[in-house]
Order: structure tokens, then sequence, then C-alpha cells
């Protein structure tokens, strides 16, 4: 899970394609105090992330639950981490040719995004129920980072609980995957993807 | 006659082809139970491998069958069902993630020293495991 008590613990430095959970984590224990007057930030390691392409020739599904995220309600900042060798699929050729063919993960690891949610939400989010934002930022896939503007949902549950789900399309062209003429009519050109998080405070 | 044979040696051959084609293309991801591993290594180690360096140990880890012995840190189960091992590291801030098989038994308990499989994924503030398998201790 989070290891939550050890998060504050402890300041490290990273790789610069390293999300900064960890920066995020040292900084609220330091500002702790004044979080909880106000408002408190929130992670996860266990994120979902899947996505969908259907064609009449196949659909392909794939997910990732161990996603990485944290999110700062004062500010509005999003970010998350998400290794593309996590991605299960059902079929093991699949995995294969996703993995070594189109996302090149072994040069290309992790996908990442850094943004923010539009207005910050602040203190909205104590309000229990559904909060609907836009958030906006750069996407990093297969190496390539685009801006993007997606439309999510903020979920305030009982017991400090916050879930965040979003659905939106990605175009593999527009980040330099090349899909071989022999199987594009086996993969769609514009995938769907939903992310799910539920995060926990930090 | 002759040409009967071949015939019908060439519909077998066709056959036989098809299945294989077919069995290769819906073959499920592997899992790690009944495979020996390619690595073996403590999950303290393991940890520091991809802290240290992260492509490196990508290289020597990623989509290869790691063994990996240590202290369980916290047993949980994830969105979605499915059960997780923590490995103590030496880093209270990052864990070796074992993300075992559904009905894989019998789950060590939070303090067990246990061996656990799996196919590397690499590293996201954890170090990832997948499709594991229990090994004796």
């Amino acid at each position: 899970m989070l290891h939550s008590q050890a998060l504050t613990t402890k300041n490290k430095l990273f790789t610069p394609n390293t999300m900064n959970i960890r920066t995020a984590s040292y900084a609220s224990s330091l500002l702790m105090p004044a979080l909880l007057a106000a408002q408190t930030n929130f992670a996860t390691r266990t994120g979902e992330i899947s996505f969908f392409s259907s064609t009449p020739m196949e659909d392909i599904t794939a997910v990732n639950q161990r996603v990485a995220s944290v999110f700062v309600p004062a500010t509005g900042a999003v970010e998350f981490s998400a290794l593309i060798k996590a991605f299960e699929f059902e079929k093991a050729m699949m995995q294969e040719h996703f993995n070594e063919n189109y996302m090149e993960s072994s040069t290309f690891p992790k996908a990442l995004f850094k943004g923010k949610v539009q207005p910050a939400p602040g203190d909205d989010l104590a309000k229990a129920g559904e909060h609907s934002v836009t958030v906006t930022g750069n996407l990093t896939i297969h190496g390539i980072t685009k801006q993007v503007t997606v439309q999510g949902v903020f979920t305030t549950e009982a017991g400090g609980t916050l879930k965040a789900r979003s659905e939106f399309k990605v175009k593999p062209e527009d980040y330099g995957i090349k899909v071989p003429g022999v199987v594009r009519n086996k993969i769609a050109e514009i995938i769907d993807v939903k992310v799910k998080l539920a995060y926990a405070p930090l | 006659m002759k040409r009967k044979h071949i015939l019908l040696l060439l519909g077998l051959v066709i056959a036989a082809s098809a299945v294989l084609v077919y069995r290769i293309t819906q073959a499920k991801p592997a899992v790690a139970e009944g495979r020996t591993a390619d690595l073996t290594i403590g999950a303290p180690e393991l940890f520091t491998a991809f802290q240290a360096d992260e492509v490196a140990a990508g290289k020597r880890f990623n989509d290869k069958l790691v063994a990996v012995k240590g202290a369980v840190r916290e047993v949980s189960t994830i969105p979605g069902g499915m059960v997780q091992v923590l490995f103590e590291t030496g880093d209270p801030l990052g864990a070796v993630v074992c993300v075992l098989e559904p009905g894989t038994e019998p789950v060590p308990a939070k303090g067990d020293t246990a061996r656990i499989q799996g196919f590397c994924a690499g590293y996201n503030l954890d170090v990832l495991l997948q499709r594991c398998s229990i090994l004796k201790p």
C-alpha cells in the first residue's frame, strides 16, 4: 500500500525521470501542521490505468494496477507514473508486441503525466460527493511529451479517501508509436484510456 | 493412391500448423509457478540495484524470472482482488512488491521470511515482480 507511516521520514534525491512523490511526501511532512489545519495531500501506489483498442478484427485491453500518483489539492498539482511493463494483457503475444514493437518499453520504461487540476479544488474536496474537474498537463509516452486536457471526476468519501477517475483518448501516432501495416487493422487508431485512482491522505 | 497420401499428409501438416499458430497466439502470459528462476537475489539487494542505477538494473532484471528472499513487510489486497507481498528493503520509502497469481497459497504473513519468484517489470518507487509464485523457504 502506501507505506504512509514511512513516507514522512526520509529525504532522497531522484533520477530525473522519477516522479517526485517522495519529494511531495517529504514536503508534506514539513508542512503537515499547516496541511492538517487546511488541506491534506494525497498519494497512491496502486492506481489503475487501463486501455482499450477496438477494431472489427480484434479487441485488445490491458490493465496496469501499479500506478503511482500524488495530488496536491491546494495547488491542483497532479502527477502520475506508470511502468509500461506493468500493463497486463490477456494474451502473451499481445503483451510481447506491445512492449517490444510498439512501446519499446526497455528504452521508454514509463508513462508520465504532470499537470494541474483547473481550477485548483482547494477546500471544495472536503465536501463529500463528486467534483467534476478539468486536468491539463504534459503526458509523456514513448519518450514523447504532448500537452493534453482531459475531464475527470474526484469523489470525496467518508474516512478521508479521495477517488479520481478520468476517461480520454490517445492516438498512438501522436507519440511516435508505429504500427506495422500487417497488424494495422487489429489495432485502433485511437485508444480509449481509463484512469482510476484511490488516493489516501499523506 | 500416392497422390491421395500426399494430400492427406499435407492436410495433416496444415491442421497441425493451424493448431500451433492458434496456441501461440492465444497463450496467456507466462506465470512463475513451476519455472526455474533466471536470477536469485535478496530483496534489499534487488531494490538497491534499481535505486543505484535504474537503467543498468532494468537491463539485468526486467522481463527475467527473479527469485527474491527477504522479510515480509506487508501483505495486502490491491483493487481488483490481487494479493501483493511487500518485502523489506532497508529503505522505508520503497519495497520489492510481488503480485501473486490468483489462488497462490500459502500466502506468507507479515514478519515471515519468504521466497517468492516473479517476472520483473521494473522500478516505480517500488520494484515490481508480477505473476508471482511462492517458493519453499
